[in-house]
């Protein structure tokens, strides 16, 4: 479904690579979450198979279509939600079917259904504005999700958002990734979320960007219904991954003794 | 892309918690800090000071100075018996609302193009910025001789002095728009027009309006400017024909009117500014 080839990206005039030779693929239906040290090149890599961003060479296939540039079968939720301040949350909802040219009431009515099952009906006709920040990143799910992507990528969507909220959205996002095919691509900062909601955990590593490590999460589904942190596999693909991460960033800081670039940077233009 | 003001659901809760606010703070210091408070001591300010004046204007020549009363006299007979401010008053409104309607049109057109296209930027930004920082009634004699005495030349003269706050201000606006925005845009396929019209151009909004304020005062100084000194017409025309004559009773009037008309327009843009962007939640804390 998702096909990454040996992708990498530089920026400029900067020698080294943010992400060199990245290769990934993801099964139809398939939830995959990247995890990494900040700026090992996360955001880059979900806009260049957003199609926001060109790779500096490799590929990415999207259901057997090479993907260039943004296309309707991919949908990014953002991590600061940007959800325009002019619009409902019905209009926000549906602006991916309005670019569609879908007729307005078609488009209210579809983007609608997503509201309802968010919980948002009643939020409909507010502007962004006056609603809690889970609320505005549940509109921003819905926005993604009613033009039926068969993509879903995802940049740290609960990462601005309460431990409350965040595991609330949790277990909604897996509700509806039961419920369709999408292939999801997920990037987070934290493991226990990465391990609640993969199919499959790929850790990055930085300077430059590639991949460490896979690891398939076998944990019974859906997850929202038992505690799934006293399985032992929880506690030990935690531990593996945590363990993976202290040792790159240790790798990380002496390899870059002599460069100093190493601020993260949230959102690259 | 169609809010509904009326149905403004942050409007209610805002305004209510504005009246808490008023209603707290006139149990705390008294009479004065509430709103019949405020309006009896404007009115007996204002009471005083026209009697004062009516005293002091008594005792001058008239030619120098115009007591309240002359000045009423005035108003009724420009207003009703021989009408001659509601002709002037039509002449330079319809200067200033055409010039002023095409100053917006063509200045958000060409700062929406200037924000967009960074060549057309580069190429049109000194002259812009030139002609901005110009004060526009310096023009007035090269319009003379360009246009005549005539409507046009205030056409002209107000559309100059419009124009420019509204380029610069949109542009502004066009180029401050949120890139995260624009990346949601982006995702969507939407196309260049589309990319305008759903996130450019109501991003834009406040500042567009900033600048449509800013021209209204300039087009309404070019109007008055333009009227006094080269066509004797309008309100301005009125102001200077008093003036020769000395009839300083008379000249209050156009002046007042004057002031009515800005603040009217004033007040008429800051309505419309409310109705084309209720998300924006400056105006409801303003309390109207
Ligand atoms: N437009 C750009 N121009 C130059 N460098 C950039 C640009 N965008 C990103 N970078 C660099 O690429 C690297 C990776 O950035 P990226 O935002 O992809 O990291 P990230 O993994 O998403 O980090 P975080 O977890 O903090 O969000 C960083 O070193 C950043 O400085
Ligand atoms: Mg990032």
């Amino acid at each position: 479904m998702l096909d990454i080839q040996h992708v990498s990206k530089s920026f400029g005039r900067v020698a080294q690579p943010v992400l060199d030779d990245f290769s990934l693929t993801a099964a139809e239906g398939e939830f995959v979450s990247l995890i990494g040290p900040s700026g090992c090149g996360k955001t880059t890599l979900l806009r260049i198979v957003a199609g926001l961003l060109p790779a500096t060479s490799g590929d990415v296939t999207v259901a057997g279509v090479p993907s260039v540039g943004p296309s309707r079968d991919k949908a990014v939720v953002f991590q600061h939600f940007n959800l325009f301040p002019w619009r409902t949350t019905l209009a926000n909802a549906a602006y991916g079917l309005e670019i569609q040219n879908v007729p307005k009431q078609e488009r209210e009515e579809r983007a609608m259904r997503w509201l309802r099952m968010l919980g948002l009906e009643k939020y409909a006709h507010h502007y962004p504005g006056e609603i809690s920040g889970g609320m505005r990143q549940r509109v921003g799910i819905a926005r993604a999700l009613a033009i039926e992507p068969k993509l879903l990528l995802m940049d740290e969507p609960f990462g601005a958002l309460d431990a409350l909220t965040r595991e609330h959205l949790q277990g909604e996002l897996q509700k509806i990734a039961e419920q369709t095919s999408l292939t999801i691509l997920f990037v987070t900062h934290s493991i226990d979320e990465a391990v609640y909601l993969s199919d499959r955990i790929v850790v990055m590593g930085t300077h430059p960007g590639r991949i460490i490590r896979e690891f398939a999460v076998d944990l019974r589904r859906p997850r929202y219904d038992y505690n799934f942190r006293a399985e032992p596999e929880y506690a030990q693909i935690r531990g593996e991954i945590w363990g993976m991460l202290e040792r790159e960033l240790a790798e990380d800081e002496e390899r870059s003794d002599a460069a100093e670039d190493t601020t993260p940077m949230e959102t690259p233009a | 892309m169609t809010p509904k003001p009326a149905a403004h659901p942050g409007g209610a809760p805002v305004r209510a918690s504005a009246l808490h606010h008023s209603h707290h703070r006139a149990t705390r210091r008294g009479f004065l800090y509430t709103r019949t408070g405020v309006w009896t001591v404007r009115i007996v300010t204002f009471v005083i000071l026209i009697v004062a004046w009516e005293l002091y204007a008594s005792g001058v020549s008239r030619a120098l100075f115009a007591p309240p009363s002359a000045i009423l006299e005035s108003i009724i007979e420009l207003t009703i018996t021989d009408g001659t401010l509601w002709g002037a008053l039509a002449i330079s409104i319809g200067a200033l609302i055409a010039g002023f309607g095409l100053a917006i049109v063509v200045g958000v057109l060409i700062g929406l193009f200037m924000g967009r296209f960074r060549t057309l930027e580069y190429v049109l930004d000194p002259y812009v910025s030139f002609l901005y920082a110009l004060p526009s009634i310096a023009l007035i004699p090269l319009l003379v001789i360009w246009f005549g005495i005539d409507t046009e030349l205030r056409l002209a003269l107000v559309f100059i002095a419009g124009v420019f706050p509204v380029i610069i201000n949109t542009m502004a606006g066009v180029k401050n728009v949120d890139v995260e925005l624009l990346d949601v845009a982006r995702v969507a396929c939407a196309s260049e027009r589309q990319v305008v019209t759903t996130v450019v151009l109501p991003g834009a909004m406040p500042f567009i309006f900033a600048g449509i304020r800013v021209a209204l005062s300039q087009a309404l100084v070019g109007v008055i400017v333009a009227e006094m000194t080269a066509i004797i017409t309008g309100l301005g025309g009125m102001i200077i024909r008093f003036a020769n004559f000395f009839q300083t009773a008379n000249l209050f009037v156009p002046i007042l009117a004057i002031m009515v008309v800005s603040v009217a327009l004033t007040a008429g843009l800051k309505r419309l500014e409310r109705r084309l962007m209720p998300w924006d939640h400056r105006h409801a804390e303003e309390g109207a």
